[in-house]
């Protein structure tokens, strides 16, 4: 399987904040990967370096094969962006930017993109910069799947959507990646639509990457052991136990070990754990068990 | 792609654009006419003498118009790129990006001096029918230097625009009011004769300063 984006020991700071710290991550084509974080963890900041519009400290990024600072046009040609708040050229209205973008890309669909804005209630003369958060997202999609690129990079797509544009954004996006093998690399602040959509995961953390797996590897291995203990565990080897900590009565942990290996990691720990359940999670409680909540 | 990238550029301009020619238009009308009350109630005698002795000129109003339609150019034209850093989408187009900052700064540059050429070709029409040849030379040749601070301020505005950090953009914009002062330190018409290859250089080194500036947003520059 051929790796669409290559990124490779990636380091950034902020002034003297540390990002991340030898950052490494592939996508293959014809995957989804979600990258998820906590605000500040640097969502934005990679996809800025992926796109040649950010300068790490040091490492390197690659998409088809080529250094993020020099795409050719014809890379760019095959990477969709879709930029944080569905921006896009304000001052057009429907028409002119479809007219505006259609010569750039030699597979613009027109029709895929007049498909979308029937669902619209605006009028071809209308300005993007009069349009609702919703509306301008649906001219940001149509305008990708115009395009019709082998890559599309979305920058947090569900912000300021309702559920209803939500979910169409997600379904759409699905079917296209779906149909033709193309690869997608999205961050989104709202995990649940997530959870519809992409095949693998990659969990920042403050300077590193957490996790980076499939989503149902995670959906399916990853749980919440609830039990009840007179003494608090003592801190468990890294990965193992994920975030313990007292909910009410009851002791909280997360882990992708077994019931009974958990039972043993808590014996380990000096700890009898009491009524030990496991339950399963949503893609937003893991990323939760993983991160902490706060 | 080029028409496209025009096309794009037409949109944020064309109000601008119209407003620019309209008041210059207006402005340069205006000039003319209290130029032919002038003769008419004065006299031929003590206007040749204002001119020739003094050394008027009467097409002043105009000095700074010519700057100011350069800046706002710059500011419709590339204010709205840097909003929510919409000139991210800009350069992800599928074009070099030399090439499409060029074609952006053509497309302003071929605005201005077509409208320029235009109030330029109505003041020498309107001028020559009053006075000899010598003396519209002599009014045109001090209206020169302007058309070029026009296309300066364009130039230096836009570099000011694209610069990614505010402290950065008051120092440019310091920088860019000293280079636009030499486009306007002397009034005497024919000053500027010799010095008129240094103008046009200082403009083609406006240039090199935008391209220094996108090299600034490309590595965010922060």
């Amino acid at each position: 399987m051929d790796a669409i984006i290559q990124c490779e020991n990636i380091t950034h700071y902020y002034g003297k904040r540390l990002i991340y710290e030898n950052l490494n991550f592939e996508v293959p084509r014809g995957k989804i990967l979600g990258l998820l974080g906590k605000n500040g963890t640097g969502k934005t900041t990679i996809i800025n370096i992926l796109n040649g519009y950010l300068k790490p400290r040091s490492g390197v990024c690659r998409l088809f094969g080529e250094t993020m600072e020099r795409l050719s046009p014809r890379t760019k040609a095959q990477i969709g962006l879709l930029i944080e708040g569905h921006i896009q050229h304000s001052y057009f209205n429907v028409v002119q930017i479809e007219k505006f973008y259609r010569r750039f890309f030699p597979r613009w669909k027109r029709a895929a993109y007049y498909e979308l804005l029937a669902k619209l209630q605006v009028a071809p003369t209308q300005k993007i910069s009069a349009m609702s958060c919703g509306q301008r997202s649906q001219v940001a999609l149509g305008l990708l799947f115009a395009q019709d690129p082998e890559l599309m990079i979305l920058d947090d797509f569900s912000m300021g959507l309702d559920p209803g544009y939500r979910r169409l954004f997600v379904e759409y996006l699905k079917e296209f990646a779906a149909a033709e093998e193309k690869t997608v690399f999205l961050t989104s602040h709202i995990i649940q639509d997530m959870e519809l959509l992409i095949d693998d995961c990659i969990i920042l953390d403050y300077g590193s990457i957490l996790l980076h797996r499939p989503t149902r590897e995670i959906l399916d291995g990853f749980h919440r052991f609830r039990f009840y203990s007179e003494r608090p565990p003592a801190a468990a080897p890294a990965r193992r136990l994920w975030n313990t900590e007292k909910v009410g009565a009851a002791w909280e942990t997360y882990s992708f070990l077994s019931k009974e290996e958990v039972a043993q990691e808590l014996r380990a720990q000096g700890v009898e754990p009491l009524n030990l359940v496991q339950e399963s999670l949503s893609l937003e409680d893991a990323f939760i068990g993983m991160t902490g909540k706060y | 792609m080029t028409q496209s990238l025009f096309f794009k550029e037409w949109i944020k301009t064309r109000w601008a654009l119209l407003v620019t020619l309209l008041v210059l238009a207006g402005v340069i009308a205006y000039t003319l006419i209290a130029m032919s009350t002038e003769l008419r109630v004065l006299g031929a005698g003590v206007v040749w003498e204002s001119l020739i002795q003094k050394g008027i000129t009467h097409f002043d109003d105009l000095k700074y118009l010519y700057l100011l339609a350069g800046m706002l150019l710059a500011a419709v034209q590339y204010a709205p790129e840097m909003t929510n850093k919409r000139l991210k989408l800009t350069l992800h187009l599928p074009l070099p990006e030399y090439a499409i900052i060029l074609t952006m700064l053509l497309f302003g540059l071929l605005s201005l001096t077509a409208i320029f050429l235009l109030t330029y070709g109505a003041v020498s029409v309107g001028i020559n029918s009053y006075y000899p040849v010598e003396i519209a030379q002599w009014n045109l040749a001090a209206i020169l230097p302007w058309l070029w601070g026009g296309l300066a301020a364009y130039l230096l505005t836009t570099w000011i625009c694209i610069e990614p950090i505010w402290r950065q953009r008051l120092f440019n914009g310091v920088l860019a009011l000293c280079l636009l002062e030499l486009f306007y330190f002397d009034e005497l018409p024919g000053a500027y004769t010799s010095l008129m290859p240094w103008l046009a250089a200082l403009c083609l080194c406006s240039i090199a300063f935008i391209f220094y500036s996108v090299a600034r947003f490309k590595e965010g520059v922060s």
